[in-house]
């Protein structure tokens, strides 16, 4: 019954209807030679396309349409489908384009355009002159203290290597921003000669040094796979390793012009903008200014200004930041949000807000402001405007420290000592396992007492020297011999050995006087019956006789 | 078990008072209390040290009562979360010399020591009840043990492993040299807030090592301050002396 009414709620969410249907436009490389083809992929996110998407490229491109794949995934807590169009995309011109964007036609009546993407297109037989190369590079390679640059390290191969290792790279004057990830590709562009295998990692920083912060060189370890294998069965191949030279990767570092007082410490391009949720409101109630900071550098540290005015206070609210690296650019966007309290009824002007950042692309410091706002304030239902502070009069009116904004309080509850258990491990683990191997211990002796039993039992139950006598073959050398063996079994019976383990000499040194002499007599007079034709006379009575004598003194 | 849970409350009474101290603003009094449990400090001692220490403006000394903590308790998210936020701000800080291990943050050694004692004490119960009811298997019980020995013996072999003193240098740009003497060849520097293990001493100069795998002489004096030497350990915990201690050195492990 649950699973039944699992599936049913499966299928309710993937025939629903398309909630926010979407298009993405990847293309494989950015930068390829003339001559050379790499993939594009068309990908429509929760939506059902009519026909093939439709891709812009510019003239020097030719693009083929190659297949269609679909997939499910689970994304926000439902599944979503996804239908990818594949396509190849050569180009026969140098120089930098702009692919795309991609147009498709859904079933909804609804058409979607993806965003573009930039390509750079190298001059022909620019490419890859050898197995493999690796290649680091700064971008931009002047760049202005604070500014956001891009580390990007290359790897191209004609092989698919098995492994990478590049070295740390010392990144000297230069620090990672708070945001954002370090992307890593690999791909494969194809030309006339065969696959190139490509992996690129892009890792943005900022400039904190000046002068020359160019990285020299750095080494990658390459291990490419060979023909060899390492096991009988050739699961596993072997691979050779290769030091590859990178190199160098130039970089400036320019100071910054002496900066305005007013200077936010912002460096990058960027744009401001923002908004009130309402401008009509009561004495004591709140607005809340969104404002929204985008553009190409970090925003580690900065602090949005409250602006102050009369008849408000402004007051910090939700913060999100977030980073992301795009087409080799270091973008971030943040969203700040400050809540507007007005202290008096009337019209209360909200002022403009104003950001003095430093402009890279402009060399020069510009002023980024948004417009502020009239707000319409109501006396409301209270009377109550002076509010200056809640806090009671005990509290001395000095400046009160605050703990920076994201770091944790300290803790109240936990124990002031360590206790450090590292020493008794061995112990406990010994004394957990003692009981187990002492049954273990127990039951090996146990075993090879049970074992000594079986051994010796056989040797009292079947050795019988008078049994043998009893039943003595006719032919002379024969019954011979079986005296001599009813003599050795007794012998070994009285011992407590096997017949094979018997020391005979010994055997017979340990009988009792008398007895002795009497078995040496018999035992010379077997022998010389059996290998000296000596007579027989009585020798069967007296063997038989000694034995059961032997077998009486054991 | 009243008695375990009175222990306990009287285990936990400096980093309660401490804290109450600190909510009023009696900072002095806050990390007097906090401290005054004597002998080791717990994680908890150490991430609210930290707290004062940011507090203080000190952020190499916040860093080093962070770090410690998180030696004693990789999985404590106000630590990580603290280490992370003033990541930033530690420009130029080398990585700490045996930085936990991500399987830590799973299991540290002495919790996959005690996994192991449970495994290994489960089989030594059945191999006992085995022996008395004279049937059953052996080999369940021989690979549990086996199992449990081997991730206790990885436990107390992660544990031995953090038998280390390491030091926290406190000062910017102290100069790493190739000898005991302000002679010698700078093979580089250490930023404030950087982790090294000690290595060996002499006279004013200790010898450490930090995550980028360098090793050199710096002045004891140079504001090292020494986190948690293990207990038992008479050689490190002799050079520990020559360092200038800004904390009471402690004897505790994660």
């Amino acid at each position: 019954m649950v699973s039944w009414l699992l599936r049913v709620l499966v299928l309710c969410f993937v025939s629903s209807p398309a909630w926010a249907a979407s298009v993405s436009l990847v293309v494989g490389a950015s930068e390829f030679a003339a001559g050379q083809t790499t993939t594009v992929e068309v990908q429509v996110v929760d939506g059902k396309p009519l026909a093939v998407p439709q891709i812009t490229v510019p003239d020097g491109f030719e693009i083929e349409y190659l297949h269609p794949s679909n997939m499910t995934i689970r994304s926000g807590g439902r599944l979503v489908r996804v239908v990818r169009y594949q396509y190849e995309l050569t180009a026969t011109v140098e120089g930098s384009f702009t692919i795309g964007p991609a147009t498709v036609e859904l079933a909804s009546g609804e058409d979607l355009v993806s965003l573009t993407r930039s390509v750079g297109i190298l001059a022909e037989g620019d490419m890859l002159n050898q197995p493999f190369d690796a290649e680091i590079s700064y971008t931009p390679s002047e760049a202005w203290e604070g500014e956001v640059v891009v580390f990007r390290y290359r790897l191209r191969s004609r092989v698919r290597p098995a492994r990478t290792r590049w070295h740390p790279f010392d990144f000297e004057g230069l620090v990672a921003p708070r945001d954002g990830d370090r992307p890593r590709r690999e791909y494969s562009i194809e030309d006339a000669t065969g696959s190139i295998w490509m992996d690129e990692t892009w890792i943005p920083l900022i400039v904190t040094g000046t002068g020359d912060l160019s990285m020299e060189s750095t080494v990658l370890n390459l291990f490419l796979p060979t023909d060899e294998r390492r096991d009988p069965l050739g699961l596993f191949g072997r691979t050779r390793a290769e030091v590859v030279m990178a190199g160098p990767a130039p970089l400036v570092g320019k100071a910054l012009p002496p900066a305005p007082d007013d200077f936010s410490g912002l460096v990058g391009d960027f744009s401001l903008e923002g908004g009130f949720d309402t401008t009509a409101l009561s004495v004591g109630e709140s607005a809340t200014w969104t404002l929204s900071l985008r553009g190409q550098g970090a925003l580690d540290g900065f602090v949005v200004p409250k602006p102050e005015a009369d008849g408000l206070r402004v007051y910090d609210g939700a913060t999100a930041t977030s980073a992301a690296m795009r087409d080799g650019t270091y973008t971030s966007a943040a969203r700040y949000e400050l809540s507007v309290v007005p202290t008096r009824a009337g019209k209360v002007q909200v002022p403009k807000l104003e950001l003095v950042v430093f402009s890279p692309s402009r060399g020069d410091y510009i002023t980024l402001e948004t417009p502020g706002r009239t707000l319409t304030v109501s006396p409301g239902s209270g009377t109550a405007v002076d509010v200056e502070s809640f806090a009671p009069d005990a509290i001395p009116d000095e400046p009160v420290e605050v703990l920076p904004a994201d770091i944790r309080g300290p803790k109240s509850f936990g124990l002031a000592r360590s206790i450090w258990l590292g020493p008794l491990l061995p112990w406990a683990l010994l004394a957990a396992g003692l009981p187990g191997l002492l049954a273990l211990f127990a039951g090996g002796l146990e075993a090879a007492q049970a074992a000594r039993e079986r051994r010796r039992k056989p040797l009292e139950a079947v050795v019988d020297p008078l049994a043998r006598l009893r039943h003595l073959p006719e032919e002379r050398e024969a019954r011979l011999t079986e005296l001599d063996a009813a003599f050795r079994e007794c012998l070994a019976l009285r011992e407590g050995v096997a017949v094979g383990g018997l020391d005979r000499s010994a055997a017979v040194a340990n009988l009792p006087d008398g007895l002795r002499e009497k078995v040496v007599d018999a035992t010379r007079a077997l022998d010389r019956a059996r290998f000296a034709d000596g007579p027989e006379d009585d020798l069967v009575e007296r063997v038989i006789t000694l034995v059961d004598a032997v077998g009486d003194a054991a | 078990m009243r008695w375990l849970f009175l222990f306990a409350l009287i285990g936990c009474a400096p980093v309660r008072d401490g804290t109450t101290s600190w909510q009023a603003g009696e900072l002095e009094q806050a990390t007097t209390a906090w401290t005054s449990g004597g002998g080791s400090p717990s994680a908890a001692v150490h991430y609210n040290l930290g707290v004062a220490a940011y507090r203080a403006e000190e952020l190499p000394l916040a860093v080093a009562h962070w770090r410690a903590a998180r030696r004693l308790k990789p999985r404590d998210g106000d630590v990580v979360h603290n280490l992370a936020h003033v990541r930033g701000d530690l420009s130029g800080v080398s990585a700490p010399v045996g930085e936990p291990l991500s399987w830590m943050e799973f299991a540290t050694p002495v919790e996959l020591g005690l996994i192991g004692i449970a495994l290994v004490g489960w089989a030594s119960f059945g191999l006992v009840a085995r022996r008395r009811r004279r049937k059953g298997t052996l080999a369940p019980w021989l690979l549990l043990g086996a199992t449990g020995a081997g991730v206790g013996l990885a436990g107390v072999h992660g544990a031995i492993s953090w038998t280390r003193a390491p030091v926290f240098v406190l000062q910017t740009d102290v100069v790493l040299r190739d000898g005991p003497d302000s002679s010698g060849q700078e093979l580089g520097q250490l930023g404030a807030g950087s982790e090294v293990a000690l290595v060996a001493a002499a006279g004013p100069w200790v010898r450490v090592a930090d995550g980028a795998s360098r090793t050199g002489w710096v002045p004891a004096g140079a504001g090292l301050v020494v986190g948690p030497v293990p207990a038992g350990n008479a050689r490190l915990a002799g050079l520990a002396d020559v360092a200038v201690p800004a904390e009471p050195a402690a004897s505790e492990k994660p």
